[in-house]
């Protein structure tokens, strides 16, 4: 049986060719009986179907606040006067530059110096640097705060940065009280850069190792024979390798950098938070007397920056070189002498790295109130543990497993199938798919919190778990539907018709074939959103309730009084910190793989 | 299979999809309506106290009872709240100001005045809205001591506390010349510095430029009573060495750790802060950590009488379940408190506490306490617009900046009053009420 035969009017074929996009092409499979359609590839309609969870979900998590969110702030009356209120008060100049520094220069700083980790570590093998890179970044960023709290605090006895740099002033002769302190107003936001770089540089480190790894040896091997230095290799050799690697980082650190809500809070005492302010406490901040319609305009302006930066930044990832695969070790070809040296350079460097965390439990280990009076060191009890014991803390941990399991459960199962549809079902508006994804997954939650607490008032749960997992899942979702999609696209289509032609139904495709080959991303998937749920802070602030604490909040509620509290807050922070890190170990290839085949654009 | 078979497969998977998503979470969605839900704005020590006191009412009544620490967040958080129609039942503020604000918002049930009879008028008018009464006062806190350690200022040959201003000044200064910090201030709690301010302003006319400023009066901020504050507050804290750590570090000191210096490190002598402080050095002593036993001075006057400021917290009925009214009642029976009265660090507002309850140094704060003729409310929990604190702004940040200012070597004193008294004027023109 034949093609029916194309009718002369152009119009009517046009409408033919949307139908059968509707409904799927006609193309024989046999030469028996009717056509059947959809053996070999269902319709856009049919396709479109997978989408509708991920979009109702994401619709009322991100969309409907957003569009709410405008529509309120341009329509209220005196909108431009709250504009211009809004942007000409000092403290939020001083915010959206400090916002400013934290979404552009500390990407850029901890990718770079990514870079050159990986390119100095060379020769060690991956299996030493996989723990450096995964075990800070699934840390809490409560949990970084409180340690790098402890490491830069201003007395001496407590914090041995603040005692190193005073010895060395010693040195020079300056007294201890003319030691500008690092929490102090000049060194605040460097301190707090720090601790960021602390967490994110070695996985930067990583993904630029998996990268360099796979270019071939030769190519450097010609252009220093061509008498190329260093430079020549990088700018010929590396850097059409590397360039898809560093504009996934950079992104990737853009969106992880305007989560510094937790650390600012946490790391800033009271007396230099206005200085280390950032644009997603500066609309929580806001005085009830002054209008909401300040916090609004300055939401507004924000998410258009942080959307039209998102799209923008999402051009760099489009160009065709293949996909590094997963983590190949190279044959070592340096010299010996140079290497045993750049391999004890290295274990030095673990032990540097490890010193907050070590810093952070041995804290936990003392007497609290020696904490608090500089005479901890050598004072050793169990006393900060059977406090927390006591303390309502400990009762977070049960509820915070329950919403971070359910959470990476509901996640990966709506991304996968609404990836699906979007890689093999070509559903309609595939096309924005990109677009719309990155900018609902970079909507900063502090802009549209007010505007979905609204949306949610039917179901009538606030404060409950239900609403954190609803919000939850809503913000996992484009993210995650962007890597599977990538992941799934990555199956070989032969595969694909293959599984086709044998199953019922295009589901049965999904199971039987696509699941099993994009499984490093799917677990990758899984294992992010837990640490991300687990370690959240912000969803917990403005949504948990009496019903439902995380334990960020918890860990953050002990915070009030730092110094006094530390030995507890230590303590907290330990124990808060072994289910992320557990996992983000047990996933750590996958988390890998995934993050780099994933974000390949078709 | 045809076209309807993908689509109704496509079909069901998504029905399911929604169902799992809305019915999934069954571990802490059975929320149970009878526990009474309070916010307080208490930690640490206090909560600790607060928390054994209404295990009391629990074991009258049977009701469960969910406090909710929301530290400095609580007025983001009541926000949300009501924007979501879930309120909690009771909140606890330390803010009459803001009770009065949502009350006038009708957020919140007014309050049988029966339950407020025992509490004296004058902080019962900071919570009346159009004659109708709107929260309970719970806890009062003397605001205007200094707590110091005995042996300490005996060593450095000092007989008796200071009385006046001026005294204390020239004792400071005199000591930090001679190598002796005696100050402890915790800085980076922005409150603290404001404490400092509202007692050194009511001592210099009898508190009637304070109530003035209280009353929401703007231009009131321009009097020179306010810069004469300043001027007295420059006179302590600029001098140099007066701080055990210096004043960089203090301004990154909080008032807990200020109150440790002093007694569990024997660092310095004294700091200044209310009856709360004594809740801690309890806790010092009981873990056998106090370095010397604490006592206590009024703060010092600078013409008259020394000032007498109180803080306070009210509880608020935002709810008009049963349960709230319950517990409210139960809060204003004397007998309720009686057991945190026994710990150190607590005064309550309630008239018909006897004296007796009250131990050891607390009795004596109670009694001026009950002598006062009309205490003196906090003012920066009164204040609204831009002087009110929200985190980092208002008042605590103006003297903040202050602080920093003048505890610079080579500070031109007069420059920066002057500027924090141009600060305090701008941001008073914005004030509401």
């Amino acid at each position: 049986m034949t093609d029916p035969p194309l009718t002369r009017d152009p119009r009517l074929s046009t409408i033919r060719l949307a139908l059968d996009r509707l409904n799927g092409e006609v193309r024989p499979l046999d030469d028996h009986g009717q056509p059947r359609r959809n053996r070999l590839r269902p319709g856009a309609g049919a396709g479109t179907l997978w989408l509708v969870p991920a979009i109702i979900i994401v619709g009322i998590v991100v969309v409907l606040p957003v569009a709410t969110l405008i529509w309120e702030s341009v329509t209220s009356g005196e909108s431009w006067r709250h504009y211009f209120n809004a942007f000409t008060d000092p403290q939020l100049l001083r915010d959206v530059r400090n916002t400013a520094i934290w979404a552009v220069a500390v990407p850029l700083l901890v990718t770079v110096a990514g870079y050159g980790f990986a390119v100095l570590t060379r020769d060690v093998g991956m299996r030493f640097i996989l723990p450096m890179a995964f075990v800070p970044m699934a840390l809490p960023m409560v949990v970084i705060g409180v340690a790098f709290r402890t490491l830069y605090a201003p007395q001496p006895s407590l914090g041995p940065a603040t005692a190193m740099a005073q010895a060395l002033a010693g040195w020079f002769g300056v007294p201890p009280e003319r030691v500008t302190p690092l929490l102090g107003e000049r060194f605040v936001t460097p301190a707090l850069i720090s601790a960021f770089f602390w967490a994110w540089v070695w996985l930067a480190a990583v993904m630029f190792r998996a990268a360099l790894d796979q270019i071939p040896p030769d190519l450097e091997g010609v252009v220093r024979g061509e008498g190329g230095g260093y430079w020549h290799v990088l700018r010929d050799v590396q850097w059409p390798f590397l360039r898809r690697t560093f504009a996934i980082l950079v992104i990737l650190l853009a969106v992880m950098a305007s989560r510094t809500f937790d650390l600012v809070l946490i790391m800033a005492p009271g007396s230099v938070q206005h200085i280390a302010e950032v644009l997603g406490l500066y609309v929580l901040r806001q005085p009830n007397v002054s209008a909401p319609g300040e916090a609004t305009a300055v939401g507004v302006v924000w998410l258009a920056v942080v959307g039209v930066g998102v799209l923008l930044g999402a051009r760099g990832v489009r160009y065709d070189w293949p996909a590094p695969a997963v983590l190949a070790e190279r044959p070592r070809t340096a010299s010996t002498s140079g290497r045993l040296l750049r391999r004890l350079a290295f274990f030095a460097v673990i032990a540097v790295w490890a010193f907050p965390a070590i810093l952070l439990i041995l804290v936990s280990f003392s007497d609290p109130i020696g904490v608090a009076t500089g005479g901890w060191v050598g004072d050793w009890s169990r006393a900060a543990y059977v406090s927390l014991a006591q303390s309502a803390m400990l009762d977070t941990l049960l509820p915070t497993l329950a919403l971070a399991i359910l959470v990476s459960a509901s996640v990966v199962a709506v991304a996968s199938v609404a990836a699906y549809s979007l890689a093999w079902l070509q559903p309609y508006g595939s096309a924005a798919a990109t677009g719309v994804l990155l900018v609902t997954a970079v909507v900063p939650i502090q802009v549209t919190a007010g505007t979905l607490h609204d949306a949610l008032v039917p179901l009538d749960q606030q404060g409950t778990m239900l609403t954190a997992a609803i919000v939850h899942i809503g913000r996992g979702l484009p993210l995650a539907i962007l890597v599977l999609r990538n992941a799934f696209g990555a199956v070989s289509p032969d595969q694909v018709a293959f599984e086709r032609l044998n199953s019922r139904s295009e589901f049965m495709v999904l199971v039987r074939r696509v699941v099993p080959a994009a499984r490093p991303a799917l677990i990758a998937v899984v294992a992010l959103e837990f640490i991300l749920v687990w370690n959240d802070l912000v969803v917990g602030f403005l949504f948990g309730g009496s019903e439902f604490t995380p334990i960020a909040m918890a860990l953050f509620g002990h915070s009030r009084q730092f110094t006094t509290g530390a030995g507890m807050l230590a303590a907290g922070s330990v124990v808060a910190s072994i289910p992320p890190v557990l996992v983000a170990i047990l996933a750590r290839k996958a988390i890998v793989a995934g993050l780099i085949s994933g974000v390949v654009k078709r | 299979m045809t076209a309807q078979g993908v689509s109704r497969r496509s079909l069901i998977k998504a029905a399911a999809g929604l169902v799992t998503v809305a019915a999934a979470p069954t571990a802490g969605c059975a929320s149970d309506d009878d526990a009474i839900e309070v916010f307080v704005l208490w930690s640490g020590g206090e909560l600790d106290a607060f928390r054994k006191t209404l295990e009391g009412f629990a074991a009258e009544t049977g009701r469960r009872v969910r406090i909710v620490p929301v530290g400095e967040q609580m007025r983001e958080l009541l926000r949300a709240r009501f924007n979501a129609n879930n309120p909690p039942d009771i909140a606890v503020i330390p803010l009459p100001g803001l009770v009065r604000e949502y009350a006038r918002d009708r957020r919140v049930v007014e309050l049988d005045p029966a339950w407020a009879a025992a509490i004296p008028p004058s902080l019962n008018d900071t919570v009346t809205v159009d004659g109708r009464l709107y929260g309970l006062w719970v806890k009062a806190a003397h605001k205007s001591l200094f707590w110091y350690r005995h042996g300490a200022l005996r060593e450095a040959g000092i007989p008796a506390p200071p009385q006046t201003w001026s005294a204390l000044a020239e004792m400071l200064a005199r000591e930090a010349k001679a190598g002796r910090p005696m100050l402890s201030i915790g800085a980076a709690d922005g409150w603290v510095l404001t404490d400092w301010f509202e007692n050194v302003l009511a001592g210099m006319d009898q508190g009637a430029t304070y109530k003035r400023l209280a009353e929401g009066t703007a231009d009131a901020w321009a009097s020179e009573v306010v810069s004469g504050t300043l001027e007295r507050l420059a006179e302590v804290w600029a001098i140099p060495g007066v701080f055990p750590y210096g004043a960089q570090r203090a301004l990154l000191t909080q008032w807990e750790e200020s109150v440790f210096e002093v007694f569990a490190e024997c660092r310095s002598t004294m700091v200044f802060e209310g009856d709360f402080v004594g809740a801690v050095i309890t806790r010092l002593d009981t873990a056998g950590r106090l370095c010397e036993q604490a006592d206590v001075f009024r703060f010092p006057a600078i013409a008259g009488a020394p000032p007498l400021v109180v803080g306070g917290d009210v509880a608020a009925r935002l709810s008009e379940s049963q349960g709230s009214a319950e517990l409210l009642q139960w809060l204003s029976k004397p007998e309720s408190l009686s057991g945190w009265v026994a710990q150190a660090g607590f005064l309550s507002p309630n008239l018909t506490v006897p004296l007796s309850t009250y131990l050891g140094r607390d009795r004596l704060l109670a009694q001026q306490f009950h002598d006062a003729e009309a205490p003196l409310f906090d003012l920066s929990d009164q204040l609204g617009g831009r002087l009110s604190a929200g985190q980092g702004r208002g008042l605590p940040r103006i003297l903040t900046e202050f602080f920093r200012e003048v505890t610079e070597p080579g500070a031109r004193r007069a420059s920066a009053i002057s500027t924090a008294h141009a600060r305090l004027r701008e941001a008073a023109r914005g004030v509401a009420e």
